[in-house]
């Protein structure tokens, strides 16, 4: 989101003649509606870099030399820094650099000063800091957002002292505004997405949990007529002129209840492996290509960015075309749930599919995420095995089940450069296979 | 004359188990296999008592219960069913049943179950 507005930073500013404010200021404008513009545009994850692009922006333009943005509780989040001066921390909070000016801002006032002698007595530790590595001359405004004030923004100038007319001062508080509106936006939409992530985490775990109960309905109804009957039998056997006819009977019902109970295990199996039958030629790419869809807006919720890279001209590979999917999608959700509990500052899940060799083809998911805890390594494709603290360790065992069924291989290791990559083989597509019959 | 207890469940195979358990320990039984059956077929006596599955298509258990009461004929009432959750639970609670059996349970759990149930009523 290049304007016109940031390209100008290229032409030279060091023009001595006495027109130059009157084309500082105009340049200036031109520059501030390029900014408002775009932070009004951009969505909320850009606001941070876009506010740093335009401080340089602003200070290159007035020919200034650094600007810091700092919010309340958080310290410096926002600067930027001419090349030879010095930078402030992320972090840094204001009282720690200047009280005085950190209190005044707080309280609401805007500090303007062209050169060190503007500055009042009571600022004898600012003065003296300022004289130290301080600028010569600074603006500092407070962040507003309705009534409250939640930070500040300093524009100095350290090579020199300068004088601030009104309508660059006015021209400032506008940017404050704006950047102070930006990070509202951003700190609601952030709030926003963490809410609708924890949504969709509780809808997952919501779907296990029926899942559960489901079965445990369906498994608990046959035990509860077998319990009955067996106990019936029992007594009924006990007066054995008139109860065994019905005991045995009861005995029957017994045996189809036991089957029923069977059943219900061997459709819950059904469900983790499907049949052989379903098994058709697949693209992977193509494959791949679905998966991201159908992970597109998860991954935008979670903030990662979601990448294929499929080999050119891959053989098709023989398939249940859902349950790969399925399998890919348990891997690439473990993958963005590692990243968010891990916190990376990288963001990043690749789906990537390459042939191994004549005979396979190798599908993998790589992540920036956490890595795998070593003490479950071995164990991590087992049931109710999980390095979450709400997991049910089911992801990376359907995962397994559908590939073995698939007559592939699936495995696990840390990257070296952080995070982890899980991957597994998928047989060629015989027809295409060049070693085919 | 021995009490009756009406046994109401959608599961055949729960009805047919009940239907031999219940006799065998000292009391008659009566099985539907809907609520509408029940309202439908069944011959109360005042000192006879309901064993009722929560879970059930068409009117549920509790719907049943309610109906019943509304109709000025309460019996005492005893809740099975193959749900355990705290949606069940706060459901069935709501009825205020003698007892809450979850299946698979016990026979002397019934027994206890039935023994309260007609106690309650003489």
């Amino acid at each position: 989101m290049v304007s016109g507005g940031r390209l100008k930073k290229k032409v030279s500013s060091i023009s001595r003649s006495p027109r130059r404010p009157v084309r500082e200021l105009q340049r200036f404008e031109t520059v501030l509606a390029g900014a408002l513009s775009a932070i009004a545009r951009v969505s909320a994850h850009e606001i941070d870099r876009e506010i740093e692009l335009w401080l340089g922006e602003i200070c290159l333009t007035l020919d200034l030399d650094r600007s810091v943005l700092a919010l309340l509780n958080r310290g410096v989040t926002h600067r930027w820094s001419r090349e030879g001066i010095p930078t402030v921390p992320y972090g840094t909070t204001g009282m720690s650099v200047s009280p005085w000016t950190t209190r005044k801002v707080l309280a609401g006032e805007e500090l303007v000063w062209s050169s060190i002698s503007d500055l009042p007595n009571e600022a004898r530790d600012y003065k003296q800091w300022v004289r130290k590595h301080g600028p010569k001359a600074q603006v500092a405004l407070p962040l507003r957002v309705g009534n409250s004030i939640v930070g500040g923004i300093t524009f100095g100038k350290f090579r020199s002292g300068r004088k601030w007319p009104s309508l660059v001062i006015r021209r400032l508080r506008l940017v404050a505004q704006v950047f102070a509106a930006a990070l509202e936006r951003k700190r609601i939409e952030t709030e926003l997405l963490s809410v609708r992530s924890e949504l969709a985490d509780a809808s997952r775990s919501t779907m296990m949990g029926e899942l559960a109960a489901s079965i445990a309905h369906e498994v608990n109804q046959p035990l509860g007529a077998i319990l009955s009957n067996a106990q019936a039998a029992r007594r009924l056997l006990a007066a054995p002129a008139s109860g065994v006819d019905k005991a045995n009977d009861a005995l029957n019902d017994i045996v189809e209840d036991a089957k029923r109970a069977g059943e219900v295990v061997t459709r819950v199996r059904a469900l983790f492996k499907g049949d052989r039958t379903a098994r058709l030629p697949i693209d992977p790419a193509g494959l791949l290509a679905e998966a991201e869809s159908l992970l597109r807006s998860e991954a935008a919720i979670r903030m990662i960015s979601l990448r294929v890279d499929a080999a050119p001209s891959l053989p098709p590979v023989l398939g249940d075309r859902v349950q790969l999917l399925q399998c890919v999608m348990n891997l690439a959700i473990n993958a963005f749930d590692s990243i968010v509990s891990a916190d990376s500052s990288l963001r990043e899940t690749m789906l990537k599919a390459n042939q191994q060799d004549s005979k396979w083809v190798r599908i993998s998911v790589t992540d920036t995420g956490g890595g795998i805890d070593p003490a479950i390594a071995d164990r991590m494709f087992d049931p109710f095995v999980s390095s979450k603290s709400d997991g049910m360790g089911m992801g990376l065992l359907i995962a397994r089940s559908i590939v073995t069924s698939h007559g592939g291989r699936i495995s696990a290791a840390s990257n070296s450069a952080g995070g982890a990559t899980v991957s597994f083989t998928l047989p060629v597509c015989p027809a295409n296979a060049p070693t085919a019959p | 004359m021995k009490p009756t207890i009406h046994v109401v469940d959608d599961d055949a195979s729960t009805r047919r188990a009940l239907s031999r358990l219940i006799p065998a320990l000292g009391f008659d039984v009566d099985t539907f296999e809907s609520a509408q059956a029940f309202f439908d077929y069944a011959k109360i006596d005042s000192d006879d008592c309901l064993l009722v599955d929560i879970h059930m298509p068409g009117m549920n258990g509790i719907e049943m219960c309610r109906k019943l009461e509304e109709s000025g004929r309460k019996l005492p009432t005893i809740l099975m069913t193959a749900h355990k959750d705290a949606g069940t639970k706060m459901l069935a609670a709501s009825i205020h049943p003698v007892a809450t059996l979850y299946k698979p349970f016990d026979e002397s759990a019934l027994l206890n179950a039935i023994s309260t149930a007609l106690q309650s009523t003489s």
